[in-house]
């Protein structure tokens, strides 16, 4: 019992980075209508900025994490400029601008590999947090926590960003229709940018959070973050950002369970055994509307 | 347009590969040696996955070459099946070129295997460590077996530090790590250690929070940890982390140089078995660290060792195999060679597996650096 | 001479491996199907190639027809599944197979070696993997004037008016779905020769992304795209390597978004001035120039 708990709260800490980068991965598809294979590498560029930030430069964690967010936003927006955007120009549709970002994938991957040298390092321990405390009767470690107050701090603020604020309906509205943005006084170009940035940024505090859960920063780390991130997008229901948190968080639990209860090699099964069964039987997802699915265009 | 380049690109390059053939074989033809292959290639690593520690095997294996005074032709093949086809390939179609020596990955090795079967090129591996990958006269591997070591110091630890339970840790979707586990498992049971079970993860696993907890869960006095070196020194680093006192019995990958640089104190007290460190008792060892300091100006590391005792070995079998003889009689010396000495004691062969019996036991120190144990009452 | 083949050989054969995987992906495409199922039909031929190889000794022709005829039945039943879906998710849900081809392939332990992979005897020469290129192109260019490749055209444009005109867009996809899956097969059987190793990572995403990426980077509206794109995927970063070191795949990544900005309909392209002089009638009577919508 006391093992069922503990792995469930390992299960959220996890699932909670997933969400994390399912957010903005889904913030790019739904507003931006990029399935950006790309988006794997903000991530992994954020970890890296961090990494040499307190390695190399020896500053602090959290400033390092602060920077290390804004670099990939802002590499996000330089993408979405150089890449997506002549395409959205054109009205080009999903296929052309995937393959872009395959380009661009192939292109920050290798750029990654080249500044690691195929290494594989950790943030000092000196400096990142570290050890456990108790929790209710459980051992929650310091690193979880961050991944945790990340998630609830990406999920509440970025829905309350779309859904409350005017800066939050136009990225909706140009989601729906650029043109429809335009006519209602909205100047496209900022906010496909400020989406842009907001997405990228998210990632790349996923794939910080993930480097510091799991001691390992290296040029691939956010390749696992897109496939279970697209996961979580797909499950929780595509465009909706509590939707991609229940998403993320079930998966982590579902993944940890998995491998506690049944077996370590199933852990990937689970996952995308349930993104295929979403796919086919529930596109919609857990908490996506019908409407939702038509906003998949550039 | 394009294929009018690309035919004009083909044609230069074509016939700047004739002239260097035909310039090789001019500058051959006045050796006494001008049939012979006594040329060994090497696939490297010094790009990719194990580029860690591709840069070691290769300083390795280039001392040996100059000691021994043979000739060595890199080809860089990246640890990826597909670019080390490509580089075997391209070096078994250089004139000379009468062995290769390769491999760090299993996964390599085995793409390897029927290449060189097939071709009739030795293959001398000197990192993978699957089992039964040895296959004479083509494939043969000097590297020793991490299990020939972990069976011995296991048991030692049992007995020595009076263990009463063990549980274990191994990646179950890599044959060599599930020999090493085992091996752990069996000599740690007969030692007298009660087996609490083994837990299982996969190669490609990062987060281990849940496999931490199951650990945790069973109180065990010892844990041995066979996942690759990244995964056992983070299930290490949060087992302490998480309150976990007891033995720790690791992969020696955990140890390599930029491990134990960023995991620094975090490894602090956990014991692992290997066959060459710089502080080993060997005197063969002893005097491969000075020659290869005066080369390098640094440390050797295992990996270092390896790529050495690998050329070599390999350099051995050109030699026993004499002036002007093909690949064919080249494997055959190879497999035929039973002892050499080595900076792992004296190993000996069998089926092209080398053996030896002088494995080291290191603990890392408070400082995070690995010392020689040499026993409780030390 | 010699010496130039044996180096630069396996890099013709890997290009054209490649093509067929693009022309696999680009026959799918000819119904308006964008997938990357290709990689789980190539699984489907390469493992089951090394089964028959090891377990058999089956040679080069029954791998081939095996690899071809599961390729074809797994996308038959797929495409029960998945077409059915509009087409973004189809295409999403084409991604998400090929997560789960490398599930399977890792715990099929007895038929795939695991995470180990197999090894594989090979048994193919480049004449034989030029002349299967050769031979799917052959069909391809027969079909491209056939009355099934004028309905798999109509369909792609614009599938309602197909539909008017009294084509089932459903049974058009579904054979173009299935026809890919076998190409794919072949493809898989021919990689796994090549490589003579395959393992759970031979057939997942990078391929997947490869084949597409080929496709749509040598034009999706000609069948010589495919095969010019993959010859330039492959070939490219040979190419790129062989004068300067180490930056060959961000050259290739930068060609790509490259292309794709300044030539989206890829480098084959049918409508083009310099094709509309060569090409036959019926080629340059295409309709005229509409916005790619894939709905």
């Amino acid at each position: 019992m006391d093992v069922l708990a503990q792995q469930i709260l390992n299960g959220l800490a996890l699932g909670s980075v997933y969400a994390v980068f399912g957010v903005g991965f889904g913030l790019m598809l739904a507003t931006l209508g990029v399935l950006n294979a790309a988006h794997g590498t903000f991530a992994t560029w954020g970890a890296l900025t961090v990494l040499y930030l307190v390695n190399d430069v020896g500053l602090g964690f959290w400033p390092a994490l602060v920077l290390g967010v804004l670099v990939s936003g802002v590499m996000a927006v330089i993408v979405d400029f150089v890449a997506f955007q002549p395409i959205r120009r054109r009205g080009g549709d999903l296929l052309p601008a995937l393959i872009t970002s395959i380009g661009v994938w192939i292109f920050l991957l290798a750029a990654a590999r080249m500044v690691t040298g195929a290494t594989t390092s950790r943030y000092s321990p000196d400096a990142a947090p570290s050890g456990s405390f108790d929790f209710l009767g459980l051992t929650l470690g310091r690193t979880q926590l961050v991944s945790l107050l990340a998630v609830a701090v990406v999920g509440v603020g970025l829905h309350t960003l779309l859904h409350r604020t005017r800066v939050g309906a136009a990225m909706r509205a140009v989601g729906h229709s650029p043109m429809a943005a335009s006519l209602g006084g909205v100047n496209p170009v900022l906010v496909v940018a400020v989406t842009a940035f907001l997405s990228g940024a998210v990632a790349g505090l996923a794939g910080i959070t993930m480097g510091l859960n799991t001691s390992t920063v290296n040029f691939m780390l956010g390749e696992a973050l897109l496939l279970k991130g697209f996961a979580a997008v797909i499950i929780g229901g595509f465009g909706d950002v509590r939707g991609t948190v229940v998403g993320g968080l079930l998966i982590g639990v579902a993944e940890v369970l998995t491998a506690q209860y049944v077996s370590g090699s199933l852990r990937d099964a689970v996952t995308f055994g349930l993104l295929l069964a979403f796919l086919v039987f529930r596109p919609r997802g857990l908490f996506g509307s019908a409407a939702s699915m038509q906003t998949v265009r550039a | 347009m394009v294929s009018k380049l690309a035919r004009r690109t083909a044609a230069l390059t074509m016939a700047a590969a004739l002239a260097t053939t035909s310039l090789a074989a001019c500058s051959s033809a006045g050796g006494s040696d001008s049939n012979g292959a006594t040329k060994i290639g090497l696939i490297a690593a010094e790009q990719g996955p194990f580029a860690f520690a591709g840069a070691s095997y290769l300083k390795g294996a280039e001392l040996a070459a100059e000691l021994e005074d043979v000739e060595l032709v890199v080809e860089e093949g990246s640890e990826d099946p597909a670019k080390s086809i490509t580089a075997f390939n391209k070096l078994t179609g250089q004139e000379g070129v009468g062995q290769v020596v390769c491999c760090v990955s299993s996964a390599v090795a085995g793409a390897m295997k029927p290449l060189a079967t097939s071709k009739k090129v030795p293959l001398v591996v000197y990192g993978a460590t699957t089992p039964d990958l040895e296959d004479p006269p083509f494939v043969l591997r000097p590297a020793l077996l991490p299990q020939q070591g972990i069976a011995p110091v296991s048991a030692r630890l049992v007995k020595e530090l009076g263990i009463t339970s063990a549980v274990h840790v191994t990646a179950s979707d890599n044959d060599g790590l599930v020999a090493q586990s085992e091996a752990a498992r069996t000599s740690t049971e007969a030692a007298g250690a009660k087996d609490l079970g083994t837990v299982k993860t996969l190669v490609a696993d990062t987060d281990f929070s849940g496999a931490v907890t199951e650990i945790l869960s069973k109180d065990a006095d010892m844990v041995t940890v066979y996942t690759l070196g990244e995964a056992a020194a983070t299930i290490t680093k949060a087992l302490r982390e998480k309150g976990y006192d007891g033995v720790i019995l690791a992969n020696n990958a955990v140890a390599t140089a930029p491990l134990l640089k960023s995991f620094g104190k975090t490894l602090a007290d956990t014991y692992y078995s290997v066959e060459y460190t710089p502080a080993s008792s060997i005197p063969a060892a002893a005097e491969f660290t000075k020659a290869y300091e005066e080369k390098y100006d640094e440390k050797p590391d295992l990996f270092a060792s390896q790529g050495y005792v690998a050329v070599k070995y390999a350099a051995q079998g050109a030699s026993e195999a004499g002036d002007g003889a093909d690949a064919a009689k080249i494997a055959d010396a190879l497999a035929g060679i039973a002892e050499m000495d080595s900076p792992w004691g004296p190993l000996t062969f069998e089926d092209g597996q080398g053996t030896s019996e002088d494995f080291q036991v290191v603990q890392i120190d408070d400082a995070g650096v690995p010392q020689l144990w040499t026993g409780a009452g030390a | 001479m010699g010496g130039f083949w044996d180096q630069y050989r396996s890099v013709v054969e890997f290009a054209m491996a490649n093509a067929l995987f693009a022309l696999g992906s680009w026959i799918a495409m000819w119904a308006g199907v964008f997938s990357m199922a290709g990689a789980t039909f190539g699984a489907v031929g390469g493992f089951s190639a090394a089964y028959l190889d090891l377990h058999m000794g089956a040679g080069i022709v029954v791998q081939l027809l095996v690899g071809a005829g599961l390729g074809l039945g797994v996308a038959a039943l797929l495409s029960v599944l998945l077409l059915k879906l509009e087409s973004h998710w189809m295409a999403m849900a084409t991604v998400a197979l090929v997560l789960i081809t490398r599930v399977v392939v890792l715990s099929a332990e007895e038929y795939t070696g695991g995470s180990v992979g197999t090894g594989v005897t090979r048994r193919v020469d480049l004449v034989t993997v030029i002349a299967l290129v050769a031979l799917v192109c052959y069909a391809l260019a027969r079909l491209r004037r056939s009355r099934y490749g004028m309905a798999a055209h109509a369909v792609r444009e614009d599938a309602a008016v197909a539909a008017a005109l009294g084509v089932n867009p459903f049974t058009v996809r579904a054979v173009a779905f299935a026809a890919s899956g076998l190409v794919a097969g072949v493809a898989g059987v021919v990689l796994a020769n090549l490589l003579q190793y395959i393992g759970p990572d031979t057939f997942f995403i990078t391929l997947a992304f490869t084949m597409v990426a080929a496709m749509v980077l040598g034009g999706t509206y000609h069948w010589a795209g495919p095969i010019v794109g993959a010859i330039v995927f492959v070939g490219l970063p040979e190419v790129v390597r062989s004068y300067v070191d180490g930056v060959d795949e961000l050259m290739t990544g930068a060609l790509l978004v490259l292309i794709m900005v300044f030539m989206p309909r890829g480098l084959i392209d049918p409508r083009r001035q310099w094709f509309r002089r060569r090409a036959s009638q019926p080629v340059a009577q295409e309709p005229a120039p509409q916005p790619e919508v894939v709905r």
